[in-house]
């Protein structure tokens, strides 16, 4: 049996000599494309909030004119959502700046994933208060786009309200099922973290 | 520290660790480019408490299991093309580490980790250092390990 096991890992530990081989005798990525790359893409992330801030600037005040001016809401709603965009934003750019914090910490595998698991129990507990906000804007701006309409035909009124319905509700369901995805995959990195945990708090 | 010197010597340990958790070679290119950026970022914080050798493994280890290929970074960075491709090449050589990472990459994150810092010939310390636990632990869950590994190979 051991003679089994030891075979395993010698097997391994040959492929493992053949990967480290191949890796020395091939360039990877060449000093060039590196030096390109790298170039290009750190004035990206050099910039990165510069450019976030930008367009929270740019959401909080041209939807809420193009809502008033153009599409002639009521003004409460123009600053209501100037007010949801600025939350919306705040929220943006703070979960950015905790995960680039997160991504290049020099810290062992057992207390990264507990940050990340601090980090993403803070993030659901704040996206229940926002999917509510969300759905009172949304049944605002309904009420808002009612308004303009009342004048129109009672089929222009039912068509655009099925088209809005059957729109927010995929929208819903691809976002809902992209988080439900990305929370099991972390769960299961979690999971795998507790069975190393036990292992710790047994050795004290 | 220069880091272009520091990317060439070390690109090998990086590129093994986003092998081992990539699914092809864009999944691959794409968390080596995540790695690097992250180093980069890190690079000013690095205080040289542990060695570099262990700074990068960590660094690495951290971004491949956290990575998220649907999401990654909100600002679209540009692709870096690389020059390996072991998910597609067909000599012998690399169906040996094809089915290294076959095997490697059906072990938990944690497992495949502590796997990946053995085979590099690091000590137990070196190893618990990274994952956050004690050698005597490193011991007992390579043991586990080499079990999983033997079911497999059954």
């Amino acid at each position: 049996m051991e003679n089994l096991e030891n075979s395993i890992l010698d097997e391994l530990r040959q492929q493992n000599e053949l990967l480290k081989q191949k890796l020395e005798d091939q360039v990877i990525v060449s000093r060039l494309k590196l030096e390109k790359v790298r170039e290009h893409n750190l004035t990206i992330i050099l910039n990165d909030d510069k450019f976030l801030f930008a367009l929270a600037i740019f959401a909080i005040i041209v939807p809420p004119l193009q809502f008033y001016f153009v599409l002639n809401t009521t003004i409460y709603f123009a600053i209501a959502t100037a007010l949801f965009m600025a939350y919306s934003f705040f929220r943006l750019i703070r979960r950015h700046r905790l995960m680039k914090t997160l991504r290049n910490m020099d810290t062992d595998l057992i207390s990264y994933v507990d940050k990340l698991k601090l980090a993403m129990r803070k993030e659901y507990t704040m996206r229940n208060p926002e999917i509510i906000l969300l759905t009172l804007w949304l049944i605002w701006l309904g009420i808002e786009i009612y308004m303009q309409t009342t004048d129109q035909p009672m089929e222009y009124i039912i068509g655009l309200s099925v088209g809005c319905l059957v729109g927010g509700l995929i929208g819903a369901a691809f976002g809902f099922s992209y988080l439900k995805r990305a929370r099991n995959r972390l769960q299961t990195i979690i999971d795998q973290v507790e069975e190393y945990r036990e292992l710790v708090e047994n050795d004290k | 520290m220069d880091f272009d010197k520091m990317v060439l010597t070390y690109k090998s340990t990086i590129y093994q660790v986003c092998y081992m958790f990539a699914k092809d070679n864009d999944e691959a290119a794409d968390l080596f480019q995540e790695v690097l950026i992250n180093l980069w970022q890190g690079l000013s914080s690095f205080k040289g408490q542990s060695s570099l050798k262990t700074w990068i493994w960590r660094i690495s280890l951290n971004t491949c299991i956290s990575f998220d290929r649907k999401k990654k970074r909100g600002i679209q960075t540009q692709p870096l093309e690389m020059d390996i491709d072991l998910f597609n090449d067909t000599d012998a050589e690399t169906v040996q580490v094809k089915m290294l990472h076959d095997r490697i990459s059906k072990l938990g994150v944690m497992d495949r980790a502590i796997v990946m810092l053995w085979l590099e010939n690091l000590s137990y310390d070196e190893i618990g250092a990274i994952v956050g636990i004690t050698a005597k632990n490193v011991s007992v869950k390579l043991v586990r390990i080499r079990e999983q590994l033997k079911k497999m190979s059954n």
